[in-house]
């Protein structure tokens, strides 16, 4: 079972309002290499892991990646908050707030709604891992993308932050990549 | 060596003989391996790591930085990692929280892989209690962050009422 605790695993504070920056930042909620898919995905693979380990480090990253959602929608929600008609029109979010008002709402940065065609899982563990590694890496290499357009240091700091989660997570999801390799190949 | 395909929660068997050949290199660059043909340590193929030394951040620089393992850290470009100061003592007091409970999700996440590394489970012990110390401080003077809290026993009913992390101003 899973239970809340009422605080952000990395703190975010976005004082500046930056429109601009919402269509951007929202592919890491609902966009292919996003925190949501990555949580489902992870959750859905830990069924068929063939060992504890593979067990326990996808339940603990699936949660983990529960909590960068978290923080990924809390940035979209602190840009967005307390803006003004004209504010909303000028940024080119009319669409948005014209179907959503303030929700938030998980896209990617075309607009293209989350689809569970994201959650790669085949069944078989070593693909499943080549697969949480890539996954990993992409998402780091999207974090810069996303640093690179920022100039707020209240985003680039949890920006960085889930950055440097990826690639812990890359290392961890490595390491069983071999076990399991090694295991096949015995 | 089929003990290797199976998870060990009470433990596992020491393999007799030499390691074989295909042992995974090690992923944490800041673990090194015993010496080879010198195994004193039982060792069970992609499970226990030797006994050197975690080469982990303490929790303030890892908590900045995003990871506890050194071997990890990458920085981007020349961005620095930082937290700005809290402002006052309700966001120290939660930042102190997070840390610690930060730290030991790491090193979960570490013995996820090496779950027969004493110096990681102590290491973990070591940050929960730390973070429990924390969360506890905090409950009593600012409500609860969990719904198992002493904090809950007066109106109003702390878990309801403020706090809510994604509110701006919180």
């Amino acid at each position: 079972m899973f239970r809340y605790e009422k605080r952000l695993m990395f703190p975010v504070k976005v004082r500046k309002r930056d429109l601009k920056m919402v269509n951007t930042i929202i592919t890491q909620y609902g966009g292919p290499d996003g925190e949501l898919a990555a949580a489902l995905r992870y959750l859905n693979q830990r069924y068929s892991m063939p060992d504890d380990h593979g067990r326990a480090l996808l339940t603990d990253i699936g949660t983990e990646e529960l909590s960068h959602v978290e923080m990924v929608a809390t940035m979209v929600h602190q840009l967005m908050a307390g803006a003004s008609i004209e504010e909303i029109k000028e940024a080119g979010l009319g669409k948005h707030y014209g179907q959503r008002g303030f929700d938030l709402f998980p896209v990617d940065n075309f607009g293209v709604p989350f689809t569970v065609a994201y959650v790669g899982a085949v069944g078989d563990p070593v693909a499943d891992m080549s697969e949480n590694m890539a996954a990993e890496q992409k998402a780091r290499a999207v974090y810069e993308n996303l640093i690179d357009l920022a100039d707020d240091e209240d985003l680039i700091q949890p920006l960085l932050w889930l950055r440097e989660r990826e690639l812990l997570h890359f290392a961890m999801f490595k390491e069983l990549y071999e076990r399991y390799k090694n295991m096949e190949e015995t | 060596m089929n003990s290797r395909n199976q998870g060990c929660p009470g433990g596992c068997q020491s393999p007799t003989g030499p390691m074989p050949p295909k042992f995974p290199q090690p992923l944490h660059p800041h673990i090194p391996r015993p010496p080879q043909g010198g195994a004193q340590q039982p060792l069970s193929p992609g499970m226990a790591p030797p006994t050197a030394t975690l080469n982990v951040f303490s929790p303030e620089e890892g908590f900045v930085k995003g990871t506890m393992f050194r071997g990890i850290y990458r920085p981007y470009k020349n961005y620095t990692p930082r937290l700005p100061t809290p402002p006052d003592e309700k966001s120290a007091m939660m930042q102190e929280v997070n840390k610690y409970a930060f730290a030991a999700h790491d090193i979960l996440l570490y013995l996820d892989n090496f779950p027969n590394d004493q110096e990681a489970i102590n290491l973990y012990n070591g940050f929960m209690e730390a973070y429990l110390r924390a969360r506890d401080a905090y409950e009593e003077r600012f409500g609860a962050i969990t719904t198992e809290s002493d904090a809950l026993k007066t109106a109003p009913f702390s878990w309801t009422v403020g706090g809510w992390p994604w509110v701006r101003g919180t």
